[in-house]
């Protein structure tokens, strides 16, 4: 696959990964760009034997987004996040779903963002954040178990979601 | 589970809820920017001072070009061709 095709396929999925690991559309625009031309400049560094290019690159934009925060000194790893973790601020419901997930852990918050959002398998996860499957799992189940706390307020009543 | 805790499929709803912005469409040119424009359309950076002094070269050029074509211009055909026969000391009348 050249770099050219994994853009036109994945530029996508990388962008919104970026995005929602930042909260911000300057910095995943950014760590996309960076993303494929580290693949631009080394496009041997994918081994189809060692997975899909959709997890080589996600595996890259990562490494890319906590070298970002590591550079900029920032936590991991939104703004949001550090400004109004609690949802209960958010005015809808999309915010006060960033919000809760911007204010997970850094490694469930990846993990529910690749599995939920991305479609990664628990292998494919594992595989991008260097981890173990059952690491991963657990990483998620306590993610959700955190989110079904924190978005409990914002249960639908009817077709309507209740207001705080 | 806790009442107050979500269900897990009221919780699925809910994250389907937050969608990421579309990517912008200039993402492509920046990351491949050769491809962005037929070669003849292509354009490479070039300094100042080298820019002004292609000019003023071309412009030098130009002016001495067309001084010469001017002083070209000055000459006209002959009209009458009155030919000089000049002898030489040591041809015999």
């Amino acid at each position: 696959m050249t770099p050219q095709a994994a853009f036109d396929q994945y530029h996508q999925a990388v962008y919104s990964f970026a995005y929602r690991l930042t909260g911000r559309t300057d910095v995943a625009e950014d760590l996309t760009q960076e993303c494929f031309l580290a693949l631009l400049r080394a496009p041997h560094r994918y081994d189809p034997a060692r997975g899909t290019m959709k997890v080589f690159l996600l595996a890259i934009t990562r490494n890319l987004a906590l070298k970002h925060y590591r550079d900029s000194h920032d936590d991991p790893f939104t703004e949001e996040a550090q400004s109004a973790s609690d949802p209960r601020h958010a005015l809808d419901i999309s915010s006060a779903v960033a919000t809760a997930v911007a204010a997970l852990p850094q490694l469930q918050q990846e993990a529910l963002v690749l599995f939920e959002y991305e479609g990664a398998t628990l292998e494919e996860i594992a595989q991008i954040v260097g981890a173990e499957v059952g690491t991963v799992k657990s990483r998620l189940h306590r993610a959700r178990e955190r989110l079904r706390q924190t978005l409990a307020p914002y249960r639908k009543v009817g077709n309507e979601h209740e207001s705080i | 589970m806790n009442p107050s805790e979500l269900p897990d499929r009221e919780l699925d709803e809910m994250l389907k809820e937050w969608r990421a912005p579309q990517a912008p469409a200039h993402l492509r040119a920046s990351v491949f920017p050769q491809s962005r424009a037929p070669w003849w359309r292509r354009s490479i950076p070039v300094p100042l001072p080298v820019a002004c002094a292609l000019v003023i070269l071309m412009a030098t050029g130009a002016w001495r070009l067309l001084t010469v074509d001017s002083g070209r211009s000055e000459l006209q055909p002959v009209s009458e061709l009155r030919p000089v026969i000049i002898r030489g000391q040591h041809v015999p009348n």
